[in-house]
């Protein structure tokens, strides 16, 4: 911990406010004092990749791992400054690494997961949901992760066992809802899947619900005839009807 | 992939329907992250 009216702890402040600006004013004076401070290019680290500037922040994130090669919370770091600029398999790398040399391994063993999706690499993405399963099977957020995983490799079975998991872990979680249709989707229970995106499209806003409104639409394509492929062609219409519950499959 | 996972794959077609569907309109990024490392918060040392 810092102590209070230290130079490092008026950038932690700036940082804790979001003033990126002043983070960057002060680890400059304080780096040019002191260079070997891996701290300070860890805090400037944090405020240039808020700010978008990832090569610079990818930089600052390399000095503080070499200072402190031994520090988790650099590597950590490290690990998500490599995800924002898209290397997401070194980034899945990097937590992969955490994953076996930290006690905290689920968190590491579930952002590598998410990573290696990103990287396209589904099966060790499995994987290393699997490892975070094996550790609390009670776990809703790495049960969530497996589905998602297993459903990325068409594994509808694996999928379904461990949305429902998950399901039951946290009820009424929409993510788990999203998990169990695509599950069921994969296991050719085309019926109780279209229910179950249409109840989602239903609750969810944004991104959220474009998403399973597609995945509605492409299960509902497969169905249609002519006159339903038709209205699937119009997203607007298709969305609207499958909100109001006025659609089902044949 | 382990053997495992190897053998699990059967459903390609719909796999790769759902994996652009989730690619498309991906699910809100900050709230994922905080969710994975929830204790992340940066503490500096002295």
């Amino acid at each position: 911990m810092i102590e209070p009216g230290t130079p490092l702890a008026s950038v932690q402040a700036a940082l804790d406010r979001g003033d990126h600006d002043e983070v960057l004013r002060l680890t400059d004076a304080l780096l040019a004092e002191r260079p070997g401070d891996d701290a300070a290019h860890e805090l400037r680290a944090r405020a240039l990749l808020a700010l978008g500037r990832v090569d610079e922040a990818e930089q600052q994130a390399a000095d503080a791992v070499r200072l402190d090669p031994d520090e988790i919370r650099y590597r950590e770091l490290m690990a998500q400054v490599l995800a924002a600029r898209g290397a997401h398999r070194d980034a899945a790398v990097e937590y992969g690494r955490l994953a076996r040399n930290d006690p905290r391994q689920r968190d590491w063993l579930l952002a590598e997961a998410g990573e290696r999706l990103d990287a396209a690499q589904a099966g060790q993405a499995a994987d290393a949901a699997r490892a975070a399963v094996r550790l609390d099977p009670a776990d809703a957020e790495a049960q969530l992760t497996l589905a998602v995983t297993l459903a990325r490799l068409g594994d509808g079975a694996g999928a379904m066992a461990a949305a429902a998991s998950a399901e039951r872990l946290r009820p009424g979680d929409p993510r788990a809802a999203e998990a169990m249709a695509d599950a069921r989707w994969l296991q050719g229970e085309d019926g109780p899947a279209f229910t179950g995106l249409a109840e989602l499209a239903a609750r969810l806003r944004g991104a959220d619900r474009e998403r399973v409104t597609a995945k509605a639409r492409a299960l509902y394509r497969q169905h249609a005839g002519f006159g339903g492929r038709l209205l699937a062609a119009i997203p607007p219409l298709f969305g609207a009807a499958l909100r109001r519950g006025w659609l089902h499959l044949a | 992939m382990s053997n495992e996972t190897r053998n699990s794959v059967r459903q390609p077609g719909v796999a790769a329907l759902l994996a652009a569907c989730d690619a498309a309109f991906a699910a809100d990024r900050a709230d994922a992250m905080t969710s994975r490392n929830g204790e992340t918060t940066p503490e500096v040392r002295e």
